[in-house]
């Protein structure tokens, strides 16, 4: 029920909105969002209502149209009638003896239309979809005469909607929409490889149920080849011959020409055109065969690419609404490239110039899905490199790659990088330099090739130290060398070999000096790159000087306010970050925020990167509840912006489990895990840094949740499949072992947590110096070992050492510092020394409570230290409200059964019992 | 013919367009039966090609039970409002007759294919939309009745303007938003 005046305020609002091009509505939707939730989605769906509804309800119904029912076949009852088609109606009937409930579809031969002509075709449909059993195409049941001599046959019912209404109602994005899509494509090619052509591809004729499947139907007007004419592709198929709605017809269809499987791929073309770009491409918009005909034969023209026809104003007949998640610029920048290519081949006039099949089709969908180049474009020998280059610029197994992409990867990198390109202003200059960088990149090949050296094939790593000997005879050419030697540094910090690569941006660094033309722009990068090769390797300070001079280049270059000013400050931040900087970091990402979104606004697939630092930053200084706002806000501007199973969503999601299981919101955690568990391990080995840590932090969860045993088998296999790997600051074994250490710990193996928290100790102070955070945690870690091995005078000091590296990072009222106090407290009890106890179990908690983050296992560990002690006291009437809420700290995190629980509780039980 | 003769429901429209309620109360009956008849003379028929939309019945009414001569334009446009309503009733009633199955039960439409008729054209269940209509006359009844003279009675939206004495912007606003409406009610699945 509508309330009068709600509806009045909606249709107040939708007269304005529907009048405003999309863009501005989107505007005024989310200016909406913040005031009226409800009322914005009430909005949006019934705009898009409003584009989808075309002519409904504009014809008065049909009285004839409700005639009875025909006389039902056996077993069967109709129920109703559902559709209508050509020269048969199709019922919803079920089955009238009780063997099964199921619920079929029914399609009947109308009466007196049994001509041998249109019965023909009537049993051509039953035998075609007899002939094909696929997921995702409408099955046959079963066959025959009604009791009036009517012939029909019984099909699956399909509850769904068609494939572009559902696709709006469920507000499906780019990505969502492919897949699905490719779902399609892999039921039209199972009808190809059953030498069926389909013939009449387009939404109506596909349904899509609740839970995304397609349904392909209606092969009312299919083909069915005869394998033994001729191989399928080349069949010809007499004309069709029932009037059709010709938009989403191949040209050769509408005149009357041969008909192959080609032809579906061009009505999958158009459809794939729909969903993309939200409406039909232009030149099939209007009415009339006769004019898409005319258009079709007279015209050359090929269709604008969806990314141009996403921003064109809207004032065209509606199709259902592009995939909403993306404001148009940015829509049109997600089909820009790959996706245009892709819909364009095929919807080419000529059959030859389409795909050769649905397979190839689909192949190239999943290629794009999986960034790898697609097979529309491979002639382009510049765009496959910068493919590769996107797909790989964050694996870090360099020496993995074959050979041919290394050298792909080291030229084009160079060619292609935006800025150069941004900066660039001779075209001509520049074809030179690339070719220049061709001859010596075959010149290091030519030596490579084991036919010439008469080795075995070098591998990948051996091609790039020789390209990089090599520079040295580009004398003659310092442009080119300059170019090189940055594309090279860049392999270099991504393999992590940081100090060839600070060797080679030194060294790129005077080339550029001597040079006189060179651009300034091109220094900033070299410096910006020197940067974080600097911090790479933790020279902290001299990677500030680096970035500080970096950025006071940019200034000038590109100006006060511009964003590469903002991603210096970013990269300042990283090392703020890392040297416990917290506050200047956090000025700085907060004042890059504020630029990007006023420059780029605030959906910008950047501003997601930025969130993410952010979160990264809050969690290094144990402002948990701000982590997880920051990547909920990553996580949902990379999802819009890039779709849900992108690596960048992925690594946001897998930060947001993080924060909810430091949050110990261990339950909400699980399914954020497990999506970016599934989205890493597509693009990654299991071997990879990035699936390595979702494991371990599911590894984390389990502990958490009582389940030691379970995390430590898990943390072993994990150990086993990484390799062992010089010790460095993220050096992978050491995270795993320092989950470890807590798992034993748990376990009450005491001895084998103190000797796993020692070496990481002993390797952080190596790697890290003796003041840094990292370092003082895990001097923290081996106090609270030590307390537990009731080893209380090591405890004391160790905790003491931990305590005043806490109170110089974070600041004496860190909250972070209640636990650690507490443990000190105890200490003290257990030393005799309860004059300093008590003061410090105090403050711990004042501390805990002061803390807007509550930390449900730290709240209680500090209330149960206390209570503990006052227990031993035997001053009990103190103790036990102590420990009642040490027990109810836990509750809002932790099951009943938890190990955490049971030990409050038993305390609890001894203090009521002695009392 | 039911009871009273074409004159007498000509007198009973051109008196309700004066303003006489009374006459509508009279005249509504006559017009439902004479609808009813009409219909249901084309809804025993078994299939045939041609079928006949309700504009046309309504149009056949008109013609049987109203002296042309008698009534202007104006009376016309009324006698088409009331028509509308009629004819929903009597639409409405038959699907229910028949069984068919109720929105809220087995609701979800099957978009079986039809070449000819793309989701936006096929017929709406009419008991599911006659419900919904009736929802939409809680939040603002013209604009239900608006639905009732462009749909059942097939009405121009300046003859419904007419109808109800309104702009034609208007009428085509809330026309506009009362379709997507029961567009997405009816045939969108939430």
């Amino acid at each position: 029920m509508i309330p009068a005046e709600q509806w009045q305020k909606i249709q107040q609002l939708f007269d304005e909105l529907v009048e405003l091009p999309p863009p501005a509505r989107r505007l005024e939707l989310e200016r909406l969002d913040g005031s009226d939730a409800p009322l914005r989605a009430e909005l949006e769906a019934l705009l898009a209502a409003n584009e989808l509804a075309g002519d409904y309800l504009e014809t008065p119904p049909n009285v004839a149209s409700e005639a009875p029912l025909p006389s039902s076949p056996e077993p069967y009852r109709l129920l109703r009638r559902i559709g209508r088609g050509g020269s048969s109606t199709v019922y919803l009937a079920d089955r009238a003896d009780d063997t099964y409930r199921k619920r079929v579809a029914i399609k009947i031969l109308e009466p007196g239309r049994a001509d041998s002509d249109l019965l023909r075709r009537f049993r051509n449909e039953r035998q075609i979809l007899a002939s094909l059993t696929h997921p995702y195409i409408a099955e046959l049941y079963d066959g025959g005469s009604t009791p009036d001599g009517l012939p029909y046959f019984v099909m699956e019912y399909i509850e769904g909607l068609p494939v572009d209404a559902y696709c709006v109602q469920y507000g499906l994005g780019v990505t969502d929409r492919l897949r699905l899509f490719g779902r399609i494509c892999e039921a039209v090619q199972h009808a190809h490889q059953s030498l069926v052509i389909h013939r009449d591809i387009k939404p109506s004729n596909i349904l899509v149920t609740e839970d995304g499947t397609p349904k392909l139907l209606d092969f009312g007007i299919a083909k069915l080849l005869n394998p033994e004419l001729a191989a399928p592709d080349l069949t010809p198929t007499v004309t069709w011959q029932r009037p059709l709605t010709p938009h989403y017809a191949s040209p050769e269809q509408i005149q009357g020409q041969l008909i192959t499987t080609r032809s579906d791929v061009y009505s999958l073309g158009v459809l794939l055109y729909l969903l993309l770009a939200g409406r039909l491409p232009e030149h099939r918009r209007h009415g009339e065969l006769e004019r898409v005909l005319t258009r079709e034969t007279l015209t050359r023209e090929t269709p604008r690419p969806p990314s141009l026809e996403v921003l064109q104003p809207a004032s065209d007949p509606p199709g259902p609404s592009c995939p909403l998640e993306l404001r148009p610029a940015a829509l049109s920048r997600r089909l820009a490239g790959d996706l245009d290519t892709i819909v364009l081949k095929t919807l080419r006039k000529e059959p030859g110039r389409r795909y050769g099949s649905v397979e190839e089709l689909g192949a190239d969908l999943r290629r794009h899905r999986e960034g790898r180049p697609v097979l529309a474009r491979r002639d382009s020998l510049t765009y496959r490199a910068a493919k590769f280059v996107r797909r790989n610029r964050l694996v870090v197994a360099v020496a993995s790659l074959s050979l041919a992409a290394l050298i792909t990867l080291s030229v084009f990198l160079a060619l292609q990088s935006e800025r150069w390109r941004r900066e660039r202003d001779q075209a001509r200059a520049e074809r030179d330099k690339s070719s220049q960088m061709l001859q010596f990149m075959q010149g290091v090949f030519s030596q490579a090739d084991p036919f010439t050296s008469g080795d075995a094939e070098p591998t990948a790593l051996e091609i790039l130290d020789r390209s990089v000997e090599a520079l040295e005879t580009l004398e003659e050419q310092p442009q080119v060398r300059l170019h090189l030697a940055l594309t090279f540094a860049q392999i270099f910090l991504e393999q992590g070999r940081l100090q060839r690569a600070e060797t080679l941006l030194r060294e790129a660094h005077s080339l550029h000096r001597d040079q006189p033309d060179a651009e300034p722009a091109l220094a900033t990068e070299i410096l910006g790159l020197l940067g974080i090769a600097l911090r790479k390797q933790g020279k902290f300070e001299a990677a500030e000087a680096t970035q500080q001079q970096a950025l006071a280049l940019r200034r000038e270059v590109f100006g006060e306010d511009s964003l590469e000013v903002g991603w210096t400050w970013n990269d300042l931040a990283v090392i703020y970050r890392h040297q416990g900087r917290y506050a200047e970091a956090e000025a700085l990402y907060l004042k890059f925020l504020e630029l990007q979104q006023r420059r780029l606004g605030a959906r910008d697939e950047a501003v997601g990167t930025t969130y993410n630092n952010l979160g990264t930053l809050y969690l290094s200084s144990f402002r948990y509840r701000e982590a997880e706002e920051a990547y909920r806000q990553a996580l949902d501007i990379r999802r819009r912006a890039l779709g849900a199973d992108h690596l960048y969503a992925a690594f946001s999601r897998a930060n947001l489990a993080l924060a909810l299981i430091q949050r110990r919101r261990l339950t909400r955690a699980a399914p954020h895990l497990e999506q970016s568990r599934e989205a890493l391990q597509n693009i990654f080995r299991a071997e990879h840094p990035e699936v390595l840590r979702v494991d371990l932090l599911e590894a984390q969860r389990l502990r958490l949740l009582g389940n030691a045993a379970e995390a430590e088998a898990r943390l072993r296999t994990l150990l086993d499949r990484v390799p062992a790997s010089p010790a460095s600051r993220n050096d992978p074994r050491s995270r795993i072992r320092w989950e470890l250490a807590f798992v034993h710990q748990q376990q009450g193996e005491l001895e084998a947590a103190e000797a796993l928290v020692r070496s990481i100790l002993d390797d952080r102070r190596r790697t890290l110096g003796e003041q840094h955070p990292q370092t003082v945690l895990a001097l923290d870690r081996l106090a609270e070992v030590k307390l537990h091995q009731r080893d209380w005078q090591q405890a004391l000091s160790l905790q003491q050492a931990a305590l005043e590296g806490l109170e110089r990072r974070f600041g004496a009222s860190h909250p972070r510092l209640a636990v650690s106090l507490s443990r000190l407290a105890t200490a003290h009890f257990e030393l005799g020394t309860w004059d300093q106890a008590e003061p410090l179990f105090r403050r711990a908690q004042q501390l805990a409570a002061g803390n807007p983050d509550r930390q449900p296992d730290a709240d209680s560990e500090i209330l149960a230290r206390h209570g503990e002690a006052l227990l031993s006291q035997q001053r009990f009437s103190e103790a036990e409200p102590l420990l009642q809420q040490s027990l109810e700290a836990l509750a809002p995190a932790f099951a009943g059964d938890h190990p955490l629980i049971q030990s409050r509780r038993a305390a609890l039980e001894r203090c009521r019992r002695s009392s | 013919m039911p009871e009273g003769g074409e004159s007498d429901t000509t007198r009973l429209l051109i008196a309700w367009s004066q303003g006489d309620q009374q006459a509508l109360d009279r005249l509504m009956p006559r017009v439902y039966d004479e609808l009813r008849q009409i219909a249901l003379g084309y809804l025993r028929r078994e299939r045939e090609d041609h079928t006949l939309q309700t504009s046309a019945l309504i149009h056949e009414a008109f013609l049987r039970l109203i002296d042309q001569q008698q009534v202007s334009w104006r009376n016309r446009a009324h006698f088409l409002g009331i028509a509308a309503r009629m004819m929903r009733r009597v639409l409405v009633d038959h699907a229910r007759h028949q069984g068919y199955v109720k929105r809220g039960g087995d609701q979800v439409r099957v978009a079986l294919s039809d070449a000819n008729a793309p989701i936006a054209q096929r017929p709406p269940y009419l008991v599911a939309l006659d419900e919904a209509l009736q929802e939409l006359e809680q939040a603002d009844p013209q604009q239900a009745h608006i639905v009732e003279l462009r749909y059942f009675g097939g009405l121009t939206l300046e003859e419904i303007a007419t109808v109800l004495d309104v702009s034609v912007s208007s009428v085509t606003r809330k026309w506009r938003l009362a379709k997507a409406w029961l567009y997405r009610t009816l045939e969108q699945h939430a």
